[in-house]
């Protein structure tokens, strides 16, 4: 037996294996195509093509299966019905290309303007104010591995003492998470309101919403347990709300564990490209920044407006940013407001992590497009990216569904214009899928950032894309079923990796 | 045979890629996180404050006959500084100069590091420093350049001096016309030597037009649920009005003499004040803003073009000190700010009229 040692060589070697096996196969069945060369003789090419084409024939009559008949006269699949399915069908192809090339042109574009455009940083330098009254929550359940850190972060921020009031919300934690707080409220009584929830509905939003009860500023900030903001980090983030326009502020977070392993250094590219590339062209171009639901601040008056936090959304995140948009409070995304999170380390809680995005992310679509598409005073550019946003988790079924269209058009239609069709379509979903959109924006992320050498990387992210491309279509479809079935989607936390100190 | 070649060249091209993505997967040249300074909290005297601690350790060592623990070379003056015949010749200094009297610098010298007088500095006429430091008053005559940053107790700048880092006081900064900076910190910044008769804000009157009579004729302006009036398109508020509540518009915005607004201000167009306006909040526009003769801004001011500063307005207060940022600032010889100015591109000092 062969043994491969190093990590490198057997990744290349399965690699290998798997394109040969599938090379192997396609040959295997071109060969099994031609019996009548074999049966004839390697002498008989000139009698071979006037037999062969008469026996094609015979062959085709008798042993076609009906799925291949051509349309025009032939006994198929869908009877009479044929013209009007496959026109459907491929009307539905042309459709499925525009819309994935018009996600393709929107990273280009996201990516040339941050390349090239004007950025946007309007109130990074508000360095002296009278600064508002600022309440930090922590939220927290079962963190006693990173809790202690993150609280020694914020006793430490450059922010006036008297107008900070840091909050842990520790959530039904079974672990220390409890006495580690409670331990940091004896040392500073004064700085920290500790908030211990032992029963109410599970998940951070109704964390949230049950803690407002102990808030009495003027903005809010919302960290997770595993989050480390440095010094400057809350001024930074309370500087827009100056701006009586802004009704909440987004950071970027920055993967700590980058070198783990292969799944975090992904999420590293994945993340840079999402929030140094998209978040700030979206903000460069007086688009839709999220607000992340994480290193992020709301105003409290607007949060109330809206009518305060859900807690029957699973993206609470994504559903405030809508609410607020709509209720025209615009969300400002601060690059520069930079803070460390901790990313998956394995890849099931990968999987979980993203199917509980998209089934959030869904039921924001469906809650707020309509009245999006409708609701006057927001501009053009609001519009088009908000709704192009809320879409973002329907692309990856929709790019499933129209492989299988393809395919079906393919065996049952093989017309001209269904190849083109199919050649266009394969085209556009290989860069939609991460040839040269999403690529470039983690690249352009990557050069911004000057750490280019993890530019090389990118071959291995299309990897990450199909297994994100199929979690986020089962979880579609699972979605699907839960409506249906009216079962209850259950807000499923992300585990933390950190050793406890 | 072409079929295996074929596939051959097929599986290099494809696996190619993948070649430098494993090494780097292996070898994790780049994998560190994306560096973030924790302690970083845009303190605008922090390289002041730890040069002042570098040179101080500096002294203490000299004096203890330890060896010297910076890499450059330190002159320390007393009495005077003397330049030797080549920094003559040159018109250059490389060492870093450290006075413990009164220093006076002399003309047209270029000062390649660090300057720092215990007491007061004054430099010549255009004189060129990368980074000066006075723990009492620091005055930069005419035409003088501070390539990286300037701070004293009181900061006195002649005419066409430029300060391309930071420029920071404990007490007071006063500049003449002309100048130009990018960064400005301290409790009080006055532009240019001119006193005005009256203070910003005497002669409002108490206006008896209150937001509810200037709004009622405007059709495209109402208070939405956010507690704010919210204008589409442009407007004016009319002289010696009275609004109490924050105000969003759409369009530019024209605000007349005598208006008191209590609440903050944001525009997608131009901001424009007149005279004597007094606005207790902060003033935010996607484009120009204007401040009028006279104007008293509570703050922050914030503009993402250029912002106008008239003589005799007064920016934030010395208990409440404030920022003006935008791309550009032009302030005239006659304005007061308290806090923080801050340029992307520049701020200047013009004359008053």
């Amino acid at each position: 037996m062969i043994e491969i040692k190093g990590s490198i060589p057997r990744l290349l070697a399965t690699l290998i294996v798997a394109l040969i096996a599938v090379c192997g196969s396609v040959s295997a069945s071109v060969e099994v195509n031609d019996p009548l060369q074999s049966l004839l003789g390697p002498d008989s090419a000139d009698s071979y093509d006037a037999v062969t084409k008469r026996d094609d024939q015979v062959d085709l009559k008798a042993n076609a299966s009906p799925a291949i008949e051509t349309v025009d006269g032939a006994i198929g699949l869908f009877g009479d019905t044929a013209p009007t399915v496959f026109t459907g069908l491929a009307l539905t192809l042309l459709l499925l290309i525009t819309l994935i090339l018009f996600y393709s042109a929107r990273h280009y574009f996201f990516t040339l303007n941050r390349l090239f455009g004007t950025q946007r940083h309007p109130y990074i330098d508000i360095d002296t104010a009278d600064w508002p009254s600022v309440t930090a929550f922590i939220a927290a359940h079962n963190e006693e591995a990173v809790i202690a850190d993150a609280l020694d972060a914020l006793l430490q921020v450059d922010y006036p003492a008297d107008k900070l009031v840091i909050i842990p919300v520790n959530d039904r934690s079974t672990d220390a998470t409890c006495q580690i707080v409670d331990q940091f409220v004896k040392k500073h009584p004064l700085r920290i309101k500790p908030f211990h929830r032992t029963e109410g509905k599970p998940g951070k939003a109704a964390a949230l919403k049950d803690a407002m009860a102990l808030v009495d500023s003027e903005i809010i900030l919302v960290f997770d347990a595993d989050y480390l903001p440095s010094r400057g980090l809350i001024k930074q983030l309370v500087m827009p709300f100056f701006d009586p326009e802004v009704g909440a502020t987004m950071g970027r977070v920055v993967p700590q564990n980058v070198d783990t392993n292969l799944l975090t250094r992904l999420l590293d590219l994945e993340r840079a490209g999402g929030y140094q590339v998209d978040q700030q062209a979206r903000m460069n171009m007086r688009m839709v920044p999220q607000y992340g639901g994480t290193v992020g601040g709301i105003r409290v008056a607007a949060l109330k407006s809206i009518g305060g936090w859900r807690d029957d959304v699973l993206a609470e995140d994504t559903d405030l940013t809508y609410r607020l948009l709509l209720n025209n409070w615009k969300t400002v995304y601060q690059n520069r407001s930079e803070c460390y999170e901790e990313v998956p380390e394995t890849w099931p809680v990968r999987v979980r992590q993203i199917k509980r995005w998209t089934k959030g992310h869904n039921q924001a679509f469906t809650g707020h497009i309509w009245r999006l598409m409708f609701t006057s005073g927001l501009r053009t550019s609001e519009k088009l990216d908000g709704l192009a946003l809320l879409g973002v988790y329907a692309v990856a079924p929709l790019l499933i569904l129209g492989w299988l269209i393809a395919i079906t058009l393919f065996y049952f239609y093989p017309s001209a214009l269904v190849s083109v069709a199919i050649a266009v379509f394969a085209m556009v979903s290989y860069s939609a899928l991460g040839n040269f959109g999403a690529f470039f924006e983690m690249t352009a992320a990557t050069y911004l950032d000057g750490s280019r050498k993890r530019a090389r990387l990118l071959p291995l992210v299309y990897f990450g894309f199909l297994v994100s491309v199929v979690s986020i279509t089962s979880a579609c479809i699972s979605q699907v079923f839960d409506y249906f079935f009216k079962r209850e989607m259950k807000w499923d936390k992300t585990a933390r990796f950190r050793k406890v100190s | 045979m072409w079929d295996v070649l074929f596939f051959a060249l097929f599986l290099t091209l494809l696996c190619l890629p993948f070649v430098p993505s494993l090494r780097e997967l292996e070898l994790k040249n780049d994998a560190s996180p994306l560096k973030i300074v924790q302690s970083y909290d845009g303190d605008v005297r922090i390289f002041a404050e730890n040069f002042r601690k570098l040179v101080n350790q500096e002294l203490l060592a000299n004096s203890s006959g330890l060896a010297s623990a910076a890499s450059e070379k330190f002159r320390v003056v007393d009495g005077g500084f003397l330049s030797s015949p080549e920094e003559q010749k040159t018109r250059q200094v490389s060492d870093v100069v450290v006075s413990l009297t009164p220093l006076d610098l002399p003309d047209g010298f270029v000062f390649e590091r660090e300057v720092y007088g215990k007491q007061n500095v004054i430099s010549g006429y255009n004189d060129r420093f990368r980074a000066i430091l006075a723990d009492q008053d620091l005055v930069l005559k005419g035409k003088t350049i501070v390539t990286r940053w300037a701070h004293a107790r009181r900061v006195w700048l002649g005419s066409d001096v430029t300060v391309i880092g930071r420029l920071s006081a404990d007490e007071i900064i006063v500049m003449k016309p002309s100048c130009m900076f990018t960064r400005v910190n301290a409790p009080i910044i006055r532009f240019g030597y001119e006193k005005h008769e009256n203070m910003p804000g005497d002669g409002v009157a108490l206006s008896d037009m209150s937001s509810a009579r200037i709004f009622s004729d405007v059709e495209n302006a109402h208070m939405d649920e956010r507690g704010c009036w919210l204008v589409k398109g442009d407007f004016a508020i009319p002289p010696n009005g009275s609004i109490k509540s924050n105000m969003i518009v759409h369009g530019d915005l024209r605000i007349g003499e005598g208006t008191v607004l209590t609440g903050s201000i944001k525009t997608h167009g131009n901001l424009l004040l007149d005279s004597r306006v007094k606005i207790m909040g902060a003033l935010v526009s996607e484009n120009n803003v204007t401040i009028g003769e006279q104007c008293l801004i509570k703050g922050p001011i914030v503009s993402e073009k250029t912002v106008h500063i008239e003589p005799g307005a007064v920016i934030g207060t010395i208990n409440f000190p404030t920022t003006v940022t935008a791309e550009s600032i032009r302030a005239k010889s006659g304005v007061f700010a308290h806090g923080t100015l801050w340029a992307r591109s520049t701020v200047k000092v013009a004359n008053a009229h």
